[in-house]
């Protein structure tokens, strides 16, 4: 039994923990309905666990104190100082009581403990008054016309948010189009502000004489939290003192049993996290990042290991080598449970899209519907981080370009209403995020005039697939008008540079009058990689085994020379450039007779290539080290990695070489 | 008589006598601070970086990190940089950042005071004459006492950010 009262003095005291944190930070004109349906809920466990372990004097108190906050939660009764402070006072007493059975302390005071209960009971006896001079416990409706100077700046417009947001929560019910300024908006202000104050703050950013103040229609829970009246008495303790005595028939409503792990009411609160306590633990990222090291190190030391034992006689070392398999087993799993720890839902950018996009659409004047699926896909945290800039800007390029406006999209047979849909799943070891809306699509004429106009090689003949992969290029842009949102020739080249940093790739679908897709590939995580190494003269380098495609080796037919020189192989009728790998890092005694070496061709950004090396050497799992923590960035290489003989070898940044060789297959023809 | 562009990370206030570890390169003896000094460790190979100038001798494992190995000879303009038993690597620690420092051997730790380093008089240098916080004599032999976290902070070394990409 003891273990399950360490359980529950531990539970306890973050309970406590957690109600004190919550109730200092709260401010009771104001109370978050959450804060303290939470701290109901905390003060809920204790009590249900104290009359399980038969501490009646912590159930009878936190009893009244879930009363108290039952009704406050249920907007029965207004939060007010006084409470907070007789809450915070039954805490004290509860933790006295919590040592005294814990054995740390000595008995608890009773009389203390009765006094903190009065109080407690002395707060739920104030009677609910109504709401005092001004206030508007519903909330107030405001409707205005923004004076002419604010109307043009979002800046003023949002400290106009800022202002309002001091009195209470603001929601934007209605508000004119960019366009209109002296368009009406309608707020909704919920709290307990007067109306003088509410004028106040709105005196500077209104046309005078447009603001007009109503009580809100609908009441709401956060409605009930209004101060009150009599606030000193219920702040002064000694109040209590007259009140009964603790009535021993309030513990008979102790529920038995009730498990402190799961509080009923948590589950009718639509399971809300509860914050800092409970099931998980906040631990710093570097203290993560610096296990991943060091398991990427006992991948290693594995690995050199392995290759040690690889001359042993097997028919010997029988044991050493079984034990090998197994620690591969248990490195592999202890890995993958690491990088687990980093991985986070792409919720966490999904999330900014809806308001986003709303706002978007409310400046665009067109009607979109926001579709999000797979939010709980995880990935690693620093590929989430990364990855927000590139949908960002696909979504604004799909609000802004994609969807049409009501009126075109009804002329077109479709409804008024645009849908965008943001989706995200795991494929393999990748993570595929699409983009995809129901608007216009992509005008194959407009991209094919547009290429021509900035003297690209086009022509009729081209596939869509091809054709789209212009949009990629750095200045291409098809947007009629530049507006704010995109359209200025930094889009989809900006977003495919993101995306091939992050080791990804990016398509783009699109049929004419149907809608447009853009999927976006990455890999689960920055920090391993499945890589092929490649011997280049005596040297070792390793390529994204993501980013080849096949490898072969060429004959002489399939050689292409131009100017005297070989710059070219053809791979079933295609061309492509070829990047001698020792020549382009200039390694000696690589092999420089292209029919002797091997090519393997990659695909970076949609565009292939074929890098030439003396030979493979294998696949293998790589952790990959940043050059740029001590040294810096080298164009040619994404990072480095260690081999399994302890030394150095480059990765590859396969995409800046294809980039490259373009440029010299341009040059040369 | 610190040289005043001693990044934050050199001791804020210098105490009347630092201890200094002093190695030869070439037929030259230089003293650095022992308290940028990491370790010391054997000089193998290291693995080169295409594009990086003759002076970098590329990257090593140090215990999961990758290090830059900047070869002191070279960077001093010396014409000869054979690796010999004696080669050895000072891994000195600037801010945050590491770098392995090729020497031709390691001497001695010494002990010198405020006033035993003298200013060096102003001289054309590879090293940039920033970079050499005085001279010391010692046994009566001339020491260069460098500012090693100056010198490989330096944009020319190119250990740092500031030069992002290689031409």
């Amino acid at each position: 039994m003891s273990q399950f009262y360490q359980v529950f003095f531990d539970e306890s005291e973050e309970h406590l923990a957690a109600i004190e944190a919550i109730l200092l930070r709260i401010d009771p004109a104001a109370p978050p309905a959450e804060g303290i349906a939470e701290i109901f809920r905390a003060a809920h466990s204790i009590k249900g666990s104290a009359a399980t372990f038969g501490f009646d004097d912590m159930a009878t108190l936190t009893h009244a104190m879930e009363n108290l906050l039952d009704r406050v939660r249920k907007g029965e009764l207004a939060l007010q100082r006084g409470m907070v402070e007789a809450v915070l006072a039954a805490c004290d007493v509860l933790r006295a009581q919590l040592d005294a059975h814990r054995g740390s302390a000595g008995a608890a005071d009773p009389q203390a403990a009765a006094v903190a209960l009065a109080r407690l009971q002395a707060c739920g006896e104030v009677p609910a008054a109504p709401p005092p001079q001004g206030g508007h416990g519903d909330g107030l409706e405001l409707n205005f016309v923004l004076s002419r100077v604010v109307a043009g700046s979002e800046v003023l417009i949002d400290s106009l948010f800022d202002a309002l947001g001091e009195l209470g929560e603001v929601r934007t019910l209605s508000r004119p189009p960019a366009d209109a300024a002296d368009g009406v908006w309608t707020l909704a202000l919920r709290g307990c502000a007067a109306e003088e104050r509410v004028r106040a703050a709105l005196d500077l950013f209104v046309e005078p004489g447009t603001l007009e103040i109503a009580a809100l229609a609908a009441p709401s829970a956060a409605a009930a939290m209004q101060p009150l009246p009599g606030e000193e008495i219920a702040a002064d303790g000694s109040y209590g003192f007259f009140l009964p005595a603790p009535q021993p028939a309030a513990l008979d409503d102790v529920p038995p049993v009730s498990p402190p792990a799961s509080p009923p009411v948590a589950a009718e609160e639509g399971g809300r996290e509860r914050t800092g306590t409970g099931h998980s633990i906040r631990v710093g990222v570097d203290k993560v990042d610096q296990m991943i090291n060091l398991v990427g190190e006992l991948v290693i030391t594995r690995s050199i290991l392995q290759e040690a034992a690889n001359v042993v006689d097997p028919a010997l070392a029988e044991r050493l080598l079984a034990g090998l398999g197994l620690l591969e087993r248990n490195t592999r799993e202890l890995q993958e449970s690491v990088m687990a720890i980093r991985m986070v839902p792409i919720s966490r950018v999904f999330s900014r899209f809806p308001r986003l996009v709303r706002e978007l659409a409310d400046s665009l004047g067109k009607e979109v519907e926001l579709v999000l699926a797979g939010e709980h896909t995880e990935l690693d945290k620093s590929v989430v981080e990364r990855v927000a800039d590139p949908l960002t800007h696909l979504v604004r390029n799909a609000l802004d370009h994609g969807l049409e406006g009501p009126q075109e999209r009804l002329a077109a047979g479709k409804a008024a209403r645009g849908r965008l849909s943001l989706s995200a799943r795991h494929e393999g070891g990748q993570i595929v995020i699409e983009v995809a809306d129901d608007g216009r699509g992509l005008d194959r004429q407009r991209v094919l005039a547009r290429a021509r106009a900035s003297a690209l090689p086009v022509d009729e003949g081209m596939s869509d697939a091809e054709l789209w992969q212009l949009l990629f290029l750095p200045g291409f842009s098809t947007a009629e008008s530049v507006s704010a949102l995109s359209g200025r020739g930094v889009g989809m080249d900006v977003v495919r540079h993101n995306v091939d940093a992050l080791g990804g790739s990016i398509e783009l679908d699109s049929v004419d009058g149907v809608g447009t897709r853009v999927v976006v590939r990455l890999p689960l995580t920055l920090a391993i990689m499945d890589g092929m190494t490649v011997a280049v003269g005596r040297e070792t380098y390793v390529l994204p085994l993501a980013q080849i495609v096949e490898s072969l080796q060429v004959d002489a037919e399939a050689v292409h020379r131009i100017g005297g020189v070989a710059r070219m192989i053809r791979v079933r009728g295609e061309y492509l450039p070829v990047v001698a790998l020792g020549e382009r890092f200039a390694v000696p005694g690589a092999e420089r007779d292209w029919l002797r070496a091997i090519m393997v061709l990659v695909e970076a950004g949609g565009r292939r290539a074929a890098l030439m090396v003396d030979a493979l050497l294998g696949q293998q799992q790589v952790v990959i080290k940043s050059l740029e923590t001590h040294y810096r960035r080298v164009h040619g290489f994404s990072a480095a990695t260690i081999l399994g003989n302890g030394e150095v070898a480059l990765i590859v940044d396969v995409g800046a070489l294809v980039d490259a060789s373009r440029v010299q297959a341009e040059l040369a023809a | 008589m610190s040289s005043p562009s001693s990044p934050p990370s050199a001791p804020q206030a210098l105490p009347a006598v630092a201890d200094y570890l002093s190695f030869t390169v070439g037929e030259e003896v230089y003293a650095i601070d022992i308290l940028a000094v990491r370790e010391i460790r054997a000089f193998d190979s290291a693995t080169r970086i295409a594009g990086a100038p003759a002076f970098i001798r590329g990257v090593i494992n140090l215990r999961g990190v990758i290090v830059p190995v900047v070869d002191l000879r070279l960077r001093f303009g010396l014409a000869a940089a054979e690796c010999t038993a004696f080669t050895v690597l000072i891994v000195v620690e600037s801010g945050r950042r590491l770098a392995a420092v090729v020497v031709d051997a390691v001497n001695d730790v010494l002990a010198l005071g405020e006033d035993d380093i003298r200013p060096a008089p102003d001289f054309p240098s590879t090293i940039g004459a920033r970079f050499i916080r005085g001279l010391a004599t010692v046994d009566e032999r001339m020491l260069v006492v460098l500012d090693i976290v100056g010198l490989m902070g330096a944009p020319e070394t190119g250990l740092g950010e500031q030069t992002e990409e290689q031409p």
